[in-house]
C-alpha cells in the first residue's frame, strides 16, 4: 500500500468498525476457510442482534434479512453448496472490495456476508449518505466486532466511509482480489474503469428492473384473492418501487376480455392494499409520478392511464409499438400494463437489465418453455408474488457462493 | 364570442369586487375554451388529455380543468402558436445547473399580460405613476429578447412608476449610495414605489443598511416584493420579521408581497393589508390534497393549484405548483376584497432517493 493511500485514509475515511489495524494489515490476513465456525458464530450472533432490536422491526427488510442469517438458513446454504462440491476444493479468493449504493438500499449486506462466508477477506465502502437502517446495523456489526469471541471476523471485516474519491477506491481496488459493486450504472461503470490487479473479478449488480405475468383467465375463474394482492403490494411498494426487483411492469396472459377484467378488480384492490404504504410515499412522489406519466405522454409512449381511487396507484397502458423506459422509474406506484394472449409475446418487452419475474398462475414447464422456445434476453429469476424482494445466494443470475470463491482441481 | 371578447370583459369588473360565484360565472367559460384551444392547437398537451381519460374538456366548475404539473415547462417547450407568432420567450430564473422554465407569448397574451398587472396593481398603488427605486441592478433587464423571470418581473411593474432608479450596482450589488440619496432628496416627501424580488430586497437593501448602520426614510414608501421565501426560510425569516426589519431599516410602513410564477402569466396573487394573499377576477386557485388530488377543505394545507385566464398562447391555464398553501377562505377577508384567499407555506420538500440504484448524485471531489 501506497503511503499516499494511507495518508488519504487517514484524512477522508472514517472507520465504522473497530480499527484493529491498518487497511494493510487486514489485507495481509489469511482467508477464513469457507463456511468457517469463525463466520458462522459472527452472523449466528448478528442475526439474534437484529431480530432482538425493537427499533428495526419497522424496517420489514432488515428483519428479513436477519430471518434469512438465521443459522438453520446459513447451514441449509452451507449444505447445498458442499453436496454439490462433494470432494472438490473452493477457497476464499482473499480480499473482497464491495461498494454500497448510494442509497437507503441494504440488500449489498447479504454479499458482504456472503463473501465472509466465502472466506474472503473484507473492505465495505459505504457512501457519505446515511440513513437510518444502514447507521443502526452498522452500529450493531461494529459492537459485536468489538467482542473477542468475533476476533478473527473483525481482522478481516472492515466498514468505511467516505465521500466519492476516484483515488481512494483506485488505492483500494489494487489490494483486491474481487470487486463487488452494487450501484446505478454509471457508477459500476466508472468504478470498473479504475484499475486492479489483473486477476481481480468484478462482480456487479448495475440497475435492473422486474415485471409481474399473471394468468388473467385463472384470475377470472377463481377471483383474485386479497392475499395475493397484498403480497403484491409489499412485493411493489417497499423500497417506494425502486428496488431492482420491484416490479414495474405488469403482463396479463390471456383472453383479451379476461385481461381486461382482471386488471380492472386487481387494480382497483391494489388501490386500497396501497394504502397501507401512504406513510412511506410523499407528496412530491405523486407529483413526481405525474409529471413522469405525463412526460411519457408528450412522447407518445402511453396510449391511456387508468383512474384510481388515489396516488398511491398509478397505472399506464403502452402505446402500440412504444416501448416505455422501465430502467428510468419514478417508483412510489407507478406500473405499465400490457396484455398478451401468449407468453411468447412478452419476449419484446426483455431486455438484459429485466430482473425478476414475479408470476402467478403460470407453470414452471409453461416458463421453461418460453424460455427455450424464445431464448429471452433478461430475466435472472422467476418468483411467485410475494417473494420478489427475497434474497438469494443466486442473484442476477450468479451464484454468489461460487462467483466469491476459487476452485482449486485436485486431479490425484 | 372569441376567448379574447371574454377576456377584455374582466377588464370592465372590478379586480377583487365579484363573489366567487360570480367570478366563477365569468372565468369557466374562458378556462373551458382555453383547454378547448390549446387542446388542439398543442400537441402535447392534446396527447397528455388523451392519455387522461378522466377529464372532460367542458369542465362544471373550475375544479374540474385538467391541470398540469408546472414541472413540465421545464423539459418542454409547450407552445400553442406558430413559431412566427412566438412574440417572446420567458424563462424562469433558476440557480445554476438547474433546468429552467420556457414560457411562450404571443402578441395577444403578452398585452393581457401587461393589463392585468395594471389593474391589478393600480388597486394597491392608484393610478398616478409613483417615483420608483428598483432593488436590483441595471444589467438585469438589459437583454430584451431572452429575459430572466427576475427582468420580466422588473419590466412589467416598471409600467407604474416613473423615474425608475436601479439602486444596486452592476458589479457587486452594493447600494449606489449616490442614485439613492439624490432620488430620495426630490421623492421621499411624497409616496414612492419600490419594487424588487424578496431576497433582493432582504440581502441587498435590508440586511446591506443594517450592516453598515445608514437608515434611510421613506414614510410614503410602498413596497411591492415577489419570488418567493425559499431563500428566507433558510435563515429563519417570515413575513413579520421581514416587515418589522424593513421598517425599522427604511421606514416603510406598506408592503405588499405577491405570489405567482413565469410559468402563468396573469397570476398574481398579492397579499393584502391582512398577510392574505388574494386571487383577482383573471385568476384561481385551489388547494389540492396530495393523496388523491381532490380539494382540500379551508385550512388545511394541500398543493397549490393556480387557474388563469390568459395563457392564450400555451397551455398554462391551470397549473399544479410544487407549492404548499392554504385555502384561508372566500368572499370574507376583512380587507373587503371578494373571491379566494390563501397563505403559500413554502415548497414542497424533495423525496430520498431508494432502491438500488443510486439515483442520489455524490458530489466529486
Amino acid at each position: 500500500m501506497s503511503s499516499q493511500l494511507a495518508k488519504l485514509i487517514d484524512e477522508k475515511v472514517e472507520f465504522l468498525t473497530p480499527r484493529v489495524c491498518s487497511v494493510e494489515d487486514v489485507c495481509a490476513q489469511t482467508t477464513l476457510p469457507i463456511f468457517s465456525d469463525a463466520a458462522l458464530s459472527f452472523i449466528n450472533a448478528l442475526s439474534r442482534a437484529i431480530l432482538r432490536n425493537t427499533h428495526l422491526r419497522q424496517f420489514p427488510e432488515l428483519i428479513a434479512f436477519g430471518h434469512w442469517m438465521r443459522r438453520r438458513n446459513i447451514l441449509s446454504l452451507k449444505e447445498n453448496l458442499f453436496q454439490d462440491l462433494r470432494d472438490r476444493c473452493l477457497v476464499g479468493r482473499g480480499v473482497a472490495l464491495h461498494i454500497a449504493p448510494a442509497n437507503v438500499d441494504t440488500i449489498f449486506l447479504y454479499s458482504v456476508l456472503l463473501s465472509l462466508l466465502c472466506g474472503n477477506i473484507n473492505i465495505v465502502r459505504l457512501s457519505s449518505r446515511r440513513s437510518e437502517q444502514l447507521e443502526t446495523i452498522v452500529e450493531l456489526i461494529s459492537n459485536l466486532l468489538k467482542d473477542e469471541s468475533h476476533k478473527e471476523v473483525a481482522q478481516r471485516l472492515i466498514v468505511l466511509r467516505y465521500e466519492r474519491s476516484d483515488s481512494i477506491t483506485g488505492d483500494l481496488s489494487k489490494l483486491a482480489d474481487l470487486r463487488v459493486l452494487w450501484g446505478g450504472d454509471t457508477t459500476v461503470s466508472s468504478i470498473r474503469k479504475l484499475p486492479a490487479k489483473p486477476h481481480t473479478s468484478d462482480v456487479c449488480f448495475p440497475d435492473r428492473w422486474s415485471l409481474a405475468v399473471f394468468n388473467a383467465d385463472d384470475l377470472v375463474e377463481f377471483g383474485i384473492d386479497d392475499e395475493l394482492v397484498r403480497h403484491f403490494a409489499n412485493d411493489s411498494y417497499w423500497f417506494g418501487q425502486q428496488a431492482c426487483s420491484s416490479p414495474r411492469l405488469v403482463i396479463w396472459r390471456g383472453k383479451f376480455e379476461n385481461c381486461r377484467q382482471a386488471s380492472e378488480v386487481f387494480w382497483s384492490k391494489l388501490s386500497a392494499a396501497a394504502l397501507h404504504f401512504s406513510d412511506d410515499l410523499l407528496a412530491v412522489d405523486y407529483v413526481n409520478k405525474l409529471v413522469a406519466v405525463d412526460e411519457m405522454s408528450i412522447r407518445g409512449e402511453i396510449a391511456s392511464s387508468r383512474v384510481n381511487a388515489n396516488n398511491l396507484l398509478s397505472v399506464v397502458d403502452f402505446a402500440k409499438d412504444a416501448l416505455p423506459q422501465l430502467e428510468h422509474h419514478c417508483g412510489a406506484g407507478l406500473f405499465f400494463q400490457a396484455s398478451v394472449s401468449s407468453l411468447k409475446e412478452i419476449a419484446p418487452l426483455l431486455e438484459s437489465k429485466t430482473q425478476t419475474v414475479v408470476s402467478e398462475g403460470i407453470t414452471k414447464s409453461e416458463w421453461l418453455q418460453f424460455i427455450t422456445e424464445c431464448k429471452p434476453t433478461g430475466i435472472s429469476r422467476i418468483v411467485p408474488v410475494g417473494e420478489a424482494l427475497n434474497f438469494s445466494s443466486i442473484w442476477d443470475g450468479m451464484d454468489l457462493l461460487r462467483e466469491f470463491t476459487r476452485e482449486i482441481t485436485i486431479h490425484l | 364570442m372569441s376567448i379574447q371578447a371574454l377576456i377584455d370583459e374582466l377588464y370592465l369588473e372590478p379586480v377583487y369586487g365579484l363573489s366567487q360565484q360570480e367570478k366563477d360565472q365569468k372565468i369557466l367559460p374562458i378556462i373551458n375554451a382555453l383547454t378547448l384551444k390549446h387542446e388542439e392547437c398543442c400537441e402535447a398537451y392534446g396527447n397528455i388529455l388523451k392519455v387522461r381519460n378522466d377529464s372532460s374538456r367542458i369542465a362544471d366548475n373550475i375544479a374540474d380543468v385538467p391541470f398540469l404539473p408546472v414541472r413540465l415547462f421545464k423539459t418542454n417547450l409547450l407552445s400553442s402558436v406558430r413559431e412566427s407568432e412566438q412574440l417572446k420567450v420567458l424563462t424562469s430564473s433558476g440557480t445554476t445547473g438547474q433546468q429552467v422554465s420556457r414560457i411562450v407569448l404571443d402578441k395577444d397574451t403578452s398585452v393581457y399580460q401587461t393589463k392585468t398587472v395594471v389593474k391589478i396593481m393600480q388597486h394597491f398603488l392608484g393610478k398616478d405613476r409613483l417615483p420608483m427605486l428598483i432593488i436590483d441592478h441595471p444589467n438585469v433587464v438589459k437583454n430584451r429578447q431572452s429575459f430572466s423571470a427576475r427582468g420580466a418581473g422588473i419590466l412589467g411593474m416598471s409600467n407604474f412608476g416613473r423615474s425608475h432608479t436601479y439602486i444596486l450596482n452592476d458589479d457587486d450589488m452594493g447600494i449606489d449610495w449616490e442614485k439613492l440619496v439624490s432620488f430620495l432628496e426630490k421623492y421621499s416627501g411624497g409616496p414612492v414605489l419600490l419594487f424588487g424580488f424578496t431576497f433582493m430586497v432582504w440581502k441587498y437593501l435590508i440586511q446591506a443598511l443594517e450592516k453598515t448602520g445608514r437608515r434611510i426614510n421613506i414614510p410614503n414608501g410602498i413596497l411591492i416584493h415577489s419570488g418567493g421565501w425559499k431563500k428566507l426560510v433558510e435563515e429563519a425569516v417570515d413575513n413579520e420579521t421581514f416587515k418589522s426589519r424593513l421598517k425599522a431599516a427604511t421606514g416603510i410602513n406598506k408592503v405588499h408581497n405577491f405570489y405567482g410564477m413565469v410559468e402563468q402569466v396573469g397570476s398574481i396573487f398579492v397579499e393584502c393589508e391582512h398577510g392574505h394573499l388574494h386571487a383577482p377576477i383573471f385568476s384561481d386557485v385551489i388547494i389540492r390534497n396530495p393523496l388523491d388530488w381532490s380539494e382540500m377543505p379551508a385550512n388545511e394545507q394541500g398543493l397549490v393549484q393556480v387557474v388563469s385566464c390568459l395563457p392564450l398562447s400555451y397551455p398554462g391555464h391551470s397549473l399544479l405548483t410544487e407549492d404548499l398553501g392554504v385555502l384561508l377562505g372566500e368572499d370574507d377577508c376583512p380587507c373587503g376584497k371578494k373571491g379566494r384567499y390563501f397563505s403559500v407555506s413554502g415548497r414542497l420538500p424533495k423525496s430520498e432517493a431508494r432502491g438500488c440504484s443510486d439515483t442520489f448524485q455524490e458530489n466529486r471531489p
